[in-house]
């Protein structure tokens, strides 16, 4: 049997738990930190940082380390527009933070809009709906340069931004840049390039008309944590060991290098109709490259250095002094517990190869050095167009109308590139799991018009396909106030249609992997409603409700889109069903928010690449028929003990469970045979991993008159779970135990995370000079106690052995221990 | 203008930020390391080694290294995780520590240091071979000639003076030769694919025999060993000092020729059959029929055979000389063998579709000495039966009724037999009926 090589599956929206921190995903990137510091951080969910609600800032700022999420929704049931403009990826439906990742001063006025609420700008999500309006006669006039130092992803940040305000000409212009950086940040082999720019103009033509422009683009690098088994974490004696690098001459260098950089263009009209109301329309346009490296290797063995069969665990049983050996040199010997470069260049440079009928052409010879290792990139590069109008009146008797519409197209090029030869001369486009299928030798070819393809860097391989999105929509929202009460109503109708069109013919699908395929097509809609009475004024209760539906992401509608045409059998609308109920109070000293919510989700596709234990193969694992349920109390509330104290206090408790019995289709990666069909997945229940669905805040806060402030903040994080591994939870995984086997507790239990308190502090002081020039100087601390053994999240690897779970042990990620951020922020 | 002075110089800077932020660092080639020149020793003389050594494993610390071709390596999966290297009028097996990397023809240095010299199953070998510290590649695609011998010469005993046989691990090749009847006759497979076990074959040559061992991991595991007499060629393995041949290229058997111990009459690749049944659910519209143990061929110059058929989900076998150019078409679907019992019955369905007047393409047959390929000299008996004629309707299936068989064979026949369906027609002379056939039963 040939040597198993390594697995293509990095574009999967979600983890391929066969690689450590396969990351497309932004679920176990623990770079969650700098809230003020980082809204390009990978993973939050619309840094509440704005939010004048207190449990949504505070959810934001306090929780957002330990992966929390509000109501323990996806990034994808957040809408987040610019201008109006949708801008959540259309391909993974996740609002793309790091688009503006360092320009914090001029998107930093965002409106937040939580849950189902009504809106003048667009219909929403389910998640509620964040509006970033970037106009610069809105941003406050002056120059304002800041310096920032951390120890988190990055060390430095350097930010200047100008704005001109509003002028007499009639000209407002906007200004900002940044650069964030670290040669190495709070985990070891991890770096951070960050850049950003942005230019904004905004011309007032008369009373009733302005044009906006804006063109930003945040161009980041970045070396990736992995994540890693435990095992792992405890031979380094290192809670933030990252698998992911490795020396090369004496120098750091990480396999997993993120480079992203879509710059956007955003037009808009501002239209003034007076009593008639107004009408913004905007026009956006993006692209650019999104793209991670990754090892890839063939005929060689697995050059990760936490790969299974390389730690000591392997051998226990076997070769007990060769494990003892092992674990020694995990404890110090970077060349054993970190990726060997050097090693690899070696390898590659020596092995002489000749590919025979190059390029398909008989007799064409190329001989060289074929490299057994290299690194290459995946690239997701997105083009998008977009096109959003909204029209808003104030009516007669205390009503008012919003009406827009919408067009948003994206094509996304998915394909991998030859980033590095590693000291080889060339690379041959094989798929190697064919190889072992087959005995079809264009099987192996990932391009059949181009056999035998020699490529070298820069080259393209692989895979080469685009996936087209286009989708419109309309909404209309009517809002009602009476004397006590406000109501309003909405509904949002839309068609989404997605194809995939491949530019290469592999030879494991020769017919289905080139060419225009299948045009995907869905008519979806949204109801809202929600009012609000007025008690007094001082207290408030509202409720809202929403029902809506909404496509598959084609990103996982797929069973395999790197391969062939084919979705996932029964492709269907999601539903959506949410309500909450609210008690405000808003009294002088005291305000507060108390809700109740629930909401279902019923319907989802999920799909996962993986190799299979059972069918010793690399598979795709698809689910149809997924459903959520989401419930629980958020509580929110600050007090003004005294003119001078601020008490706050935080309180979210959440119980998000798998709700149904989804089907499963198992089908080889490589082939079109299918393993196994409609098998049912017993996962009622399970709860929904990867965050707390309990977190808990206090809070004080001093506040001098003399400018300046000091507080503390205590966190508290409980009820976080892995998620489920369907194929654990089948008749199939269990059938051969009867109930006393302790392997079908082993199977079937979900593994809790211990709870944990950690305490953050805070300071900021600030001086004036003439009357006009401010200095404020801001200092936090986070986990200033150093609690390094809290793990926020993980999950339970999809490859697993029924007989023995451990073998495939589940990987976890770790808080950061205690890191501070410290800033000057100098206003002109 | 202070304020555009501020401008005009954060414009700049924007620019420097935007081109600045497009570069992207690129890592330099390490100082490579090279593995040291060191005293060179020959396979032979390793085979002198160890038996110096008293048959114990050597394990090497002095830098030394020995030169070879490979001549077999992993890629058909028969091989794993070693390979074998011939130099100097012997040969050696490298146990490799990992998987890959070594292929055939690549002339190697196997730099010594970290391995060891020791036998597996009396088999030699320099075992932990870590191709990426150890293997120096010196040039690719060498052909080594494969030595000529009979199976008589390999099966004496080459032993050197210390019990260690020279002529092991070698590249042998063997004239004449052929898989024994048992295998060869009823289609038996290399080895076990499904159950993923390796298998011993038996090679002949009429007067004696080797073994040819495979691997279920092979990827030519699960096809019938072949059927005929020629050369064979491969690697003379052991296992305790019994021979066993290891196929490295199936390419390189060249086994068509006529046997010296004939496949009894009639012949089909697999063993007789107590019963057939085929409702043609697996093949493909349009395609040629390729069924296991089917044979299907054609008597005339357009080689049309019958093809599968489709008609909505349903699947059948038609026979049709549509858009041939040829003055007449003859294709024959040959069912498997089947084991006389004294009173077989056959049962079908036929069905005529675009049908010609006058045209009646279908014939029915029995025979016991179809000899697997020429359908020409096989003696055919016509089989009288009721099927879809002309004046049936298209697209109306027409059941054959159960035909009794027996008749048609000797009294007393205990051999197999097989039932050949035989489309004729001609497309020039526009006599080219569509004729489907399906659910074939015969019991």
């Amino acid at each position: 049997m040939p040597v198993l090589g390594q697995v293509d599956t990095a574009l999967y929206a979600p983890v391929d738990t066969s690689r450590a921190g396969n990351a497309r995903m932004p679920m176990y990137a623990i770079d969650a930190q700098e809230l003020d510091a980082s809204l390009g951080a990978q993973d939050i969910s619309g840094v509440l940082q704005s939010s004048r609600d207190i449990f949504t800032s505070t959810a934001g700022f306090n929780f957002g380390n330990a992966r929390f999420r509000i109501r323990g929704y996806d990034g994808e049931n957040t809408l987040v527009t610019l201008n109006g403009v949708m801008i959540n990826d259309m391909e993974s439906g996740f609002a793309p933070w790091t688009l503006w990742g360092g320009l914090n001063d001029v998107t930093r006025w965002m409106r937040v809009h939580n849950g189902v609420a009504a809106s003048r700008q667009t219909f929403g999500s389910v998640g509620g709906h964040t509006e970033i309006g970037l106009r610069p006669s809105e941003l406050r006039k002056g120059l304002r340069p800041s310096l920032a130092f951390s120890d988190r992803s990055y060390r430095n940040r350097l930010m200047v931004t100008y704005n001109t305000g509003m002028r007499a000409n009639g000209w407002a212009v906007s200004v900002s840049g940044s650069r964030r950086w670290a040669k190495e940040g709070y985990v070891e082999g991890t770096s951070y390039d960050a850049w950003a720019y942005f230019l904004g103009v905004e011309k007032k033509l008369n009373d009733r008309h302005s044009l906006g422009f804006v063109y930003f683009g945040a161009p980041i690098i970045q070396g990736r944590q992995g994540i890693a088994v435990q095992e792992a974490y405890d031979l380094t004696g290192n809670n933030y060991y990252n698998p992911n690098w490795g020396y090369q001459d004496g120098e750091k260098r990480n396999a997993r290098m993120s480079h992203d950089h879509k710059p956007v263009f955003l037009f808009t009209h501002y239209w003034d109709l007076g009593e008639r109301g107004k009408v913004t329309t905007s026009a956006l346009y993006t692209f650019g490259r999104d793209g991670l490296t990754n090892l890839n290797w063939f005929d060689a063995k697995d050059p990760r250095p936490d790969y299974y069969r390389y730690l000591p665990s392997y051998f226990e049983q076997t070769d007990g002094d060769y494990a003892s050996q092992l674990a020694s040199l995990w404890g110090s010997d970077d060349d054993t517990r970190q990726i060997n470069w050097d090693q690899l260049y070696f390898a590659n440079g020596k092995n002489l190869y000749t590919v025979e009928d190059a390029e398909g052409i008989a007799g064409n010879n190329v001989s060289g050095a074929r490299s057994k290792y290299i690194v290459e990139e995946q690239r997701t590069d997105p083009t998008r167009w977009g096109l959003n109008t909204v029209w808003d009146r104030a009516w007669k008797e205390g009503m008012h109308v919003t009406a827009g519409a919408s067009w948003n197209n994206q094509v996304t090029h998915n394909y991998k590139l030859v980033k590095d030869l590693l000291g080889g001369d060339f690379w041959v486009d094989l798929n190697q799991f064919a190889e072992l299928d087959q005995d079809d030798p264009n099987a192996a070819q990932n391009d059949i018009e181009n056999p035998n393809h020699v490529v070298r860097e820069g080259d393209r391989f692989g895979y080469n396909y685009d996936l087209h999105v286009s989708s419109i929509n309309a909404f209309g929202q009517l809002e009602k106030q009476w004397r006590k009460l406000e109501a309003y109503v909405g509904l949002n109708v839309a068609h989404t249609s997605f194809f995939r069109e491949g530019n290469v013919a592999n030879g494991r699908f020769p017919t289905t992997s080139k060419g225009k395929g299948d045009t995907n097509s869905f008519f979806h809609y949204g109801t809202k409603a929600g009012a609000v009475y007025k008690m007094s004024g001082r207290h408030y209760v509202s409720v809202n409700a929403a029902h809506m539906t909404r496509p598959p992401a084609p990103r996982s509608a797929y069973l395999s889109a790197r391969n062939q045409d084919g979705v996932i059998d029964g492709l269907t609308n999601e539903k959506v069903t949410s309500a909450d109920i609210n008690y405000q109070l808003r009294a002088p000293r005291i305000k507060g928010r108390l809700t109740g919510y629930y909401t279902k989700f019923s319907d989802q596709v999920w799909s996962r690449s993986f190799f299979h234990e059972e069918f010793l193969t690399i598979v795709n694992y698809t689910m149809t028929g997924v459903d959520q349920t989401h419930m629980g109390v958020e509580f929110g509330a600050e007090a003004n003990l005294t003119a001078t104290w601020t008490l706050t206090a935080v309180y979210a408790k959440g119980q998000y469970t798998y709700s149904s019995r989804p089907s499963a289709t198992v089908t080889r990666d490589n082939s079109s045979e299918v393993l196994a069909s409609d098998r049912t997945v017993y996962w009622k229940n399970y709860r929904v991993g990867g965050m707390p669905q309990t977190a808990a805040s206090i809070g004080l806060k001093y506040n001098s008159p003399k400018f300046w402030f000091a507080g503390v903040n205590g966190n508290f994080f409980d009820d976080i779970y892995l998620d489920p591994n369907p194929g654990r939870r089948t008749v199939e995984a269990t059938e051969i135990f009867v109930d006393e086997d302790p392997q079908v507790d082993a199977l079937l239990e979900q593994e809790k995370l211990e709870s944990a308190f950690v305490l953050d502090i805070f300071a900021g002081k600030s001086w004036m000079f003439k009357r006009k020039y401010r200095v404020a100087v801001n200092a936090n601390v986070n986990n200033l106690f150093n609690v390094t053994d809290f793990v926020t999240g993980g999950f339970e690897q999809l490859r697993f052995d029924r007989q023995d779970v451990d073998r495939f042990p589940s990987k976890y990620g770790y808080m950061y221990g205690r890191t501070f951020f410290l800033m000057a922020t100098f206003s002109f | 203008m202070n304020n555009l002075f501020s401008l005009r110089n954060l414009s700049i800077a924007l620019g420097a930020v935007t081109l600045f932020a497009s570069c992207d660092k690129e890592f330099d080639a390490p100082p490579i390391a090279s593995i040291p020149d060191s005293a060179v020793i020959t396979i032979p003389e390793l085979r002198q080694m160890f038996g110096d050594s008293g048959q114990l494993p050597v394990r090497f610390t002095q830098p030394l290294s020995v030169y070879g071709i490979i001549t077999a390596d992993e890629e058909n999966g028969n091989l794993y995780k070693n390979v074998y290297m011939q130099d100097g009028g012997q040969a050696i097996n490298l146990r490799l520590r990992n998987s890959g990397g070594l292929y055939q023809g690549d002339r190697v240095r196997v730099y010594l240091p970290g391995c060891t010299l020791n036998q597996y199953n009396g088999v030699l070998q320099i075992d932990s071979v870590d191709v990426d510290n150890n293997v120096v590649k010196q040039s690719t695609l060498n052909v080594v000639e494969p030595l000529v011998m009979t199976i008589a010469e390999l099966n004496a005993s080459h032993l050197n003076g210390y019990g260690l046989d020279t002529l092991q691990s070698m590249l042998v090749r063997i004239p004449n030769v052929e898989f024994v009847l048992d295998e060869a006759c009823y289609g038996q497979p290399y080895a076990d694919a499904v159950g993923q076990q390796s298998l011993d074959r038996n090679l002949s040559d009429c007067n004696g025999s080797i073994i040819v061992r495979s691997s279920g991991y092979a990827n030519f595991a699960s096809l019938p060993v072949a059927t005929g007499n020629g050369t064979f060629t491969g690697i003379l393995g052991q296992y305790q000092g019994n021979n066993q041949l290891i196929i490295r290229d199936l390419g390189e058997l060249d086994m068509n020729g006529t046997r010296c111990d004939p496949c009894p009459l009639p012949f089909q690749p697999c063993a007789a059959a107590a019963t057939v049944q085929e409702d043609f659910a697996t093949v493909v519209s349009n395609s040629n029929i390729n069924l296991a143990c089917w044979f299907s061929g054609s008597l005339s110059t357009d080689n049309r055979v019958w093809r599968g058929g489709a008609f909505q989900t349903e699947l059948f076998a038609q026979g049709s000389a549509y858009t041939s150019s040829a003055p007449s078409t003859v294709s024959w679907l040959v069912s498997p063998n089947v084991q006389a019992t004294g009173s077989n019955t056959l049962q079908f369905m036929s069905q005529r579709a675009f049908g010609d007047a006058g045209h009646e393409p279908f014939s029915l047959f029995i025979c016991t000495n179809f000899d697997g390929t020429n359908l020409a000299t096989a003696n055919w008996v016509p089989v009288t039966s009721t099927f879809a004629s002309d004046g049936t309707a298209d697209f109306v299936w027409v059941n054959s009724g159960v035909v009794q068989l027996s008749g048609y064979l000797p009294v007393g026949y205990t051999g197999g037999f097989v039932v050949g369906f035989r489309y004729t027609g001609s497309g020039p002379n526009n006599q080219d009926t569509n004729f489907r056939i399906d659910d074939v039963q015969i019991n």
